[in-house]
């Protein structure tokens, strides 16, 4: 006797498209660096030094944050940061 | 499973955090049969989903945080009864299906449709045992204690549930508060140590469990929900010469700092009707820009 079985998979049956990682630029001269705080405390504090280390090196910044840590950044500012940035730094940690 | 509704299995309910897959009925259901749920507890597992799904609530920073959050699930209503949950003896425990399955079947999503997997897109330090699911139902036996989907704007008579972002329960033990006033003090103690005992002026959240003696000395003396909580909350302010050190939020030198918000205490009867305990539910980052909890009725 044999016996039918239907297999049901629990996930979305879909495979991400894997870009490749852009590659590093080899020099930030000319760039526009963005510097992403995610409101985690202290992380301006990290910023901070960040912007006046690039500022001494004569490397233009841009500062953007999102509202809260605890929820993903909203579209505005990630189209800015894609729009104006060429390579940006992320304070992820308190 | 999918008896247990009369929703469309291609009916799409929305994005499964960390990585915002689509869920079909169907998916849902899927995962509820992984989780061990009967037909009769999908409408709870999809309150459930819908209530997590609120942005208000978070999922996604819930999901991938480091702190290692979970999903709560507090069951009220009628609905609680009809398909056998467990509001008594080790409520928050194991040994009933329902309690056990329900939230079971939330995580399975993240995990199966969202790429919640530790050291990927979930990224706890710890975790704990609760992400396995934690879900109960409220004791809604005394009409003293208005039920907590009540206190949150459901009308009585129907079920609803309730979803918490927390990181773990720990259980709290006094036998010698005998009245309202030095029971308010005892809890109030073990909330100022939830999460550090320096941490104070908001931004957590806490659910904290009565069991039924605790209750007992409370209705005894006349207090209903809204007193308790009232006095929880006055009684877990504190000067800032005892918080002196080490706060992580300061509150500009205030002489009476907070604990919490007073959103962020939530108060729920579950447990048996002997043991002088408490449970709080350690909550997460709260309020506006962290995980709110979220009520949802439940619709056959």
């Amino acid at each position: 006797m044999t016996q039918s079985i239907t297999m049901l998979d629990p996930t979305s049956e879909k495979t991400n498209a894997m870009r490749s990682r852009k590659a590093p630029p080899a020099s930030l001269d000319g760039l526009t660096v963005g510097l992403l705080d995610i409101s985690k405390d202290q992380g301006d504090h990290f910023l901070d030094r960040l912007e006046v280390l690039f500022g001494e090196r004569g490397i233009k910044v841009e500062r953007f944050a999102k509202p809260t840590y605890a929820k993903k950044a909203p579209d505005d500012v990630t189209a800015s940061l894609a729009e104006r940035c060429d390579v940006v730094v992320e304070a992820l940690a308190d | 499973m999918l008896q247990g509704t009369r929703r469309a299995p291609d009916e799409i309910l929305g994005m499964i955090p960390p990585s915002g897959e689509v869920c079909t009925v169907e998916k849902a259901a899927i995962n509820a049969v992984m989780a061990g749920c009967m037909p009769e507890y999908f409408p709870v597992v999809l309150a459930a989903l819908d209530a997590a799904m609120d942005p208000d609530f978070a999922w996604q920073g819930l999901m991938s945080t480091t702190m290692g959050a979970g999903v709560c699930v507090i069951v009220n209503g009628p609905i609680a009864r009809r398909i056998g949950m467990n509001w008594q003896h080790g409520a928050l425990g194991h040994g009933n299906r329902p309690n056990a399955t329900i939230a079971r079947a939330l995580q399975l999503m993240v995990i199966n449709l969202g790429g919640a997997v530790p050291g990927g897109m979930d990224r706890s330090t710890h975790g704990h045992p609760g992400k396995f699911g934690l879900c109960f139902a409220e004791d809604e036996t005394d009409d003293a204690w208005q039920p907590l989907a009540q206190s949150r704007g459901i009308e009585p008579g129907k079920s609803a549930v309730t979803v918490f972002g927390f990181c773990g329960t720990s259980i709290n033990n006094t036998e010698t508060a005998r009245d309202a006033d030095g029971l308010t003090g005892s809890l109030s103690m073990c909330l100022n140590a939830f999460f550090h005992p320096q941490h104070a002026g908001g931004g957590l959240a806490a659910g904290l469990v009565l069991s039924g003696e605790y209750w007992g000395i409370y209705r005894d003396a006349g207090w209903d929900r809204a007193r308790i909580h009232a006095a929880l909350l006055e009684g877990t302010h504190r000067t800032q010469a005892e918080i002196e050190s080490g706060v992580t939020r300061s509150s500009g030198g205030a002489s009476s700092i907070p604990k919490f918000d007073p959103g962020d205490l939530v108060l729920v009867r579950a447990g048996s009707n002997a043991g002088l305990f408490s449970t709080i539910i350690h909550g997460w980052g709260s309020g506006p820009s962290g995980s709110q909890p979220v009520t949802r009725e439940i619709v056959p």
